[in-house]
C-alpha cells in the first residue's frame, strides 16, 4: 500500500507541474499574437492550441525543409547486375561470405547516374540516402522478379534511395490553418510498365511534378514524397525483362483539417490525374 | 509441456524439497552451510518500516527533484518542437540533413574506426552464488566436491597480470563431424569438467567470414545511416575465454571430457605428477586447447548438431543432443526460486532438467557412463580441479609463447588490435580500396 501511496503522491505533484509548463507556453503564444495584432501585423492564429502542431513537426521538417537533403523526399530504384561485373578488372573473386558486403559497399556508385539525371528537372540537389544489396547465387530460391537461374558467382540486386531537394515550387504550408500533413499515392504512366531509359524516367518525373502542381492549385502546397521505380517482369525467363520499370509516386501536403476530409487529397489526386490523361488524349487526337 | 513432463518435474521438485527438509547426513550439507556463512546476507525483500510518517524530507526532496527534472525536459521538448506555425516552411526548421561521415580524413574517419575490445588482466576474486550455481572469479577454483580452493593451493607461478598473455601460435584442427567420441578403453577413468562458460581472459579470437562480413556491414550502415539501429565500431564476437584445468587424479589413465555450454573456450590443461591422461574430448562451440605433450584430443562443436540454444528447444531426447546442460542442484538460486513458485525459474529449471536428460541420453550412449561421473562443474570458472588438491604444487603455465590448437574457423587471430585491423581491411577491400567511394558526395545544380 505504501508503494501505491507514493505513486499517487508523485502523480498528483507532477500533474500541476506539467500543466504549469503547458499553460505558460500557451499563454506566451497568445500574448505574442495579441502583441502582433496590436502592431498591425497579420497573425495566423491557430484555432487549436499550439500542441496540435507537435504531432506533425517531424513530417513537416523532412518534407518541406527548403534547402536540405532529407529522407522525406526520395526516388528509390533497384538495379540487378552480375556480381562479377562489380569487380575491378583483375580483382580476385571474393569468397561467397563477402559478396554481399562487396556489393553493398559498391552499390551507391551505380545510382549516381540516376541522381545526375534528376538535376535540373526534378531536383536542384541529390545524394544517396541509403543503399543495400543482396547477392543471389545458383541454387538460391528464385523470386517472382528474378526467376531465371542465377550465375555461379552471383547476381547482385542493388537498392538505393536517392534524396533530393525539389527544383519545383513546394508552395507555402504556413498559410494553411489547422494544417495537418496528408498523403496520396498514384501509379504513374497510366499504370503501365515502361522501358527503363533516361527518357522514360524524365517522363515519370515530369508526370509526378505535373500532378503535384495540380494538387498545389487546390491546396496551396505539395511535395513529391517519393517516386518508386520498381523493376517489372514482362515474360518469364526473358533476361531483358528487368529493363522494364513501373513507377509509383507518393505526394505529401499540408491541408486544413477543418475544411478537408481525410480522403480529400487522394480524391483530388485521382481527379487531377484523370483530367491530365484526358487532356493528353485530346491533344493526341488533334495532332496528326 | 505435457502432463507426463509436468508430473516428472513436480515429482523432482518434491524430491528436492524432501532432500532439503531431510536433516540426515548428506556429504554436501556441512560444506553448504559453511559456504553460506561466507556469502553476504540477502537483503530483506520488504525492508522494515521505520515507523512514523514514512515520508522523510530527503525522500520528498528527491521526488521533487525528479519531477523538476521531468518538467524541465518536457519544457525543453515543447520549446524545441512547438514553434510558431507561421514559420514552418521558412527558415527555422532544424537541419534534417544527416551528418556526413568524416570520410575525407582516412584512416581517422568514423567509417574506419572499429572498436578494440581489449582483454584486461583478470581481477582476483572469489566464488559467488549465481542463479545457476557457483561462479568463480579468477583465482578461485571449481572443485569436484565444491570445496573452497584457491589456485595458489594448487599451482605456483599463477600471475593475474599475465593471464591475458598471448600464445605464440594458433593451429587449426578439424572438429569431429560425427557426434561420436572415442569410447573409453578398459581401465580408463572417466572424468568430466562442465561449465556454462569459462571466465579467464585471452587475446585469442575465432570467428567466421560470415560474422566478419556482417559486422562490417552493420558498422557501415551505422556509421553512414542508422546509428540507432546498429552500433558503430562493433566487431565480430569470437574471443576464446580460458579455463585452466588441473588434473591431479592418479586413479588410472584419465579420459577427460571438457564441456562448456556458452561462448568459446580455451582449455589450458595441466597434468599433475603421476597423472596419466589417455584422451581428451571437448564439447563446446569454437574450442581451443593446450593439451599436455602427447595426449590425443578431439572436439565436438555444439552448433554443428544443435542449432538453437533456446530454452525448451533441446528438451527431447534425440540423436546428437550434445549441448552439455548441467543438472540443476538444490542450492542453485534458480532452484530455490522455482520451489517458491516463481514461474520464470520453474520454466527455466524444467528446461535445464529436460536438456540435461537429453544430453545424458546421448552421453550415456556415446561414452557408456553417467555424465555426472567424476564431475567438476560450475556456472563459470577460470580454473577447474580434476582430482584432489595436490600435496605438492604444480607449476602454472600461462598461454605465453605456447601453441594453441583451435577448432577450425575462418579467422583465427591473436591480439585485440588485430581484430579491428581485420575488419578495417575487410571494409577497404570490399569498397575497392577507397572508403570515400562508399558514399559519393551530394550533387547540386551548378549556379
Amino acid at each position: 500500500m505504501r508503494g501505491i501511496f507514493s505513486v499517487i503522491v508523485v502523480i498528483l505533484m507532477a500533474l500541476p507541474l506539467a500543466w504549469f509548463y503547458v499553460a505558460m507556453y500557451w499563454g506566451f503564444t497568445v500574448s505574442r499574437d495579441i502583441a502582433a495584432i496590436e502592431r498591425g501585423e497579420d497573425v495566423d492564429m491557430p484555432v487549436f492550441p499550439p500542441l496540435e502542431w507537435l504531432a506533425n513537426r517531424g513530417d513537416l521538417r523532412t518534407t518541406f525543409a527548403p534547402d536540405e537533403l532529407t529522407d522525406g523526399r526520395t526516388v528509390s530504384a533497384q538495379i540487378a547486375i552480375p556480381f562479377a561485373d562489380m569487380l575491378e578488372e583483375g580483382e580476385a573473386m571474393p569468397d561467397r561470405a563477402f559478396r554481399e558486403l562487396y556489393a553493398t559497399l559498391r552499390a551507391a556508385g551505380y545510382f549516381m547516374p540516376l541522381c545526375d539525371e534528376m538535376l535540373g528537372t526534378l531536383a536542384v540537389a541529390c545524394d544517396i540516402g541509403s543503399f543495400q544489396a543482396d547477392v543471389r547465387h545458383a541454387g538460391d530460391r528464385a523470386s517472382r522478379l528474378y526467376p531465371s537461374d542465377y550465375p555461379e558467382t552471383g547476381l547482385a540486386i542493388l537498392k538505393a534511395s536517392i534524396r533530393y531537394i525539389p527544383a519545383y515550387p513546394m508552395g507555402n504550408p504556413s498559410i494553411v490553418q489547422n494544417g495537418y500533413t496528408e498523403s496520396a499515392r498514384l501509379r504513374l504512366m497510366g499504370e503501365a510498365s515502361v522501358e527503363d531509359t533516361p527518357e522514360a524516367r524524365q517522363e515519370i518525373y515530369a508526370e509526378a511534378m505535373a500532378l503535384c502542381g495540380g494538387l498545389r492549385v487546390t491546396f496551396g502546397n505539395c511535395v513529391i514524397r517519393s517516386i518508386e521505380l520498381e523493376p517489372k517482369r514482362k515474360r518469364r525467363g526473358d533476361p531483358e525483362d528487368q529493363r522494364l520499370i513501373r513507377a509509383t509516386a507518393s505526394f505529401k501536403l499540408v491541408v486544413d483539417k477543418t475544411k478537408f476530409r481525410r480522403d480529400a487529397v487522394q480524391a483530388a489526386l485521382d481527379e487531377v490525374a484523370a483530367t491530365r490523361l484526358a487532356a493528353i488524349e485530346r491533344v493526341r487526337q488533334i495532332l496528326p | 509441456m505435457d502432463e507426463q513432463q509436468k508430473h516428472d518435474f513436480a515429482a523432482r521438485l518434491q524430491r528436492i524439497q524432501a532432500r532439503q527438509d531431510d536433516p540426515g547426513p548428506q556429504p554436501e550439507q556441512p560444506e553448504m552451510v559453511q559456504m553460506g556463512d561466507q556469502l553476504p546476507p540477502l537483503p530483506p525483500v520488504n525492508p522494515p518500516s521505520g515507523g512514523g510518517s514514512g515520508f522523510g524530507p530527503i525522500r520528498i526532496a528527491l521526488i521533487f527533484c525528479v519531477i523538476l527534472a521531468m518538467g524541465s525536459l518536457g519544457a525543453r521538448y515543447l520549446a524545441d518542437m512547438a514553434q510558431d506555425p507561421a514559420t514552418v516552411a521558412d527558415a527555422p526548421l532544424t537541419p534534417a540533413e544527416r551528418p556526413q561521415p568524416d570520410i575525407a580524413s582516412e584512416p581517422q574517419s568514423a567509417l574506419l574506426a572499429f572498436d578494440v575490445d581489449r582483454s584486461e588482466p583478470e581481477q582476483a576474486g572469489r566464488r559467488t552464488i549465481s542463479d545457476r550455481g557457483y561462479d568463480h572469479s579468477s583465482g578461485s577454483v571449481a572443485t569436484p566436491d565444491g570445496a573452497l580452493v584457491q589456485v595458489a593451493d594448487i599451482a605456483t607461478g599463477f600471475d593475474l597480470a599475465g593471464t591475458n598473455a598471448a600464445p605464440a601460435e594458433l593451429v587449426r584442427f578439424q572438429p569431429n563431424e560425427t557426434c561420436t567420441l572415442r569410447p573409453p578403453q578398459a581401465g580408463e577413468v572417466l572424468r568430466n569438467v562442465r561449465l556454462s562458460g569459462a571466465n579467464g581472459e585471452t587475446p585469442v579470437h575465432a570467428f567466421s567470414d560470415e560474422a566478419l562480413a556482417k559486422a562490417v556491414l552493420d558498422h557501415t550502415q551505422a556509421a553512414l545511416f542508422k546509428p540507432k539501429s546498429y552500433e558503430v565500431g562493433t566487431t565480430a564476437k569470437g574471443r576464446l575465454n580460458r579455463a585452466d584445468v588441473f588434473v591431479t587424479d592418479t586413479s588410472g589413465p584419465i579420459y577427460l571430457v571438457l564441456q562448456a555450454m556458452w561462448g568459446n573456450t580455451l582449455w589450458n590443461v595441466h597434468r599433475g605428477p603421476g597423472v596419466q591422461i589417455a584422451h581428451i574430448a571437448i564439447i563446446g562451440n569454437t574450442s581451443g586447447i593446450i593439451a599436455p605433450e602427447g595426449v590425443p584430443f578431439e572436439a565436438l562443436r555444439i552448433t554443428d548438431f544443435v542449432t538453437s540454444f533456446e530454452f525448451g528447444a533441446n528438451d527431447t531426447v534425440r540423436p546428437c543432443m550434445i549441448a552439455p546442460y548441467r543438472l540443476p542442484k538444490p542450492d542453485w538460486v534458480a532452484s530455490q526460486k522455482a520451489l517458491k513458485g516463481n514461474t520464470l525459474f520453474e520454466n527455466q529449471m524444467f528446461s535445464f532438467n529436460s536438456g540435461h536428460r537429453a544430453f545424458s541420453a546421448w552421453y550415456q550412449e556415446t561414452l557408456g557412463a553417467d555424465p555426472e561421473t567424476g564431475l567438476t562443474e560450475a556456472e563459470g570458472a577460470a580454473h577447474a580441479l580434476v582430482g584432489p588438491v595436490p600435496s605438492s604444487l604444480l607449476g602454472y603455465r600461462s598461454l605465453a609463447g605456447r601453441t594453441v590448437h583451435v577448432v577450425a574457423a575462418d579467422n583465427l587471430i591473436i591480439g585485440d588490435e588485430v581484430v579491428a585491423d581485420t575488419h578495417r581491411a575487410a571494409l577497404l577491400a570490399a569498397a575497392g580500396g577507397d572508403a570515400r567511394a562508399i558514399l559519393p558526395a551530394a550533387r547540386r545544380v551548378q549556379p
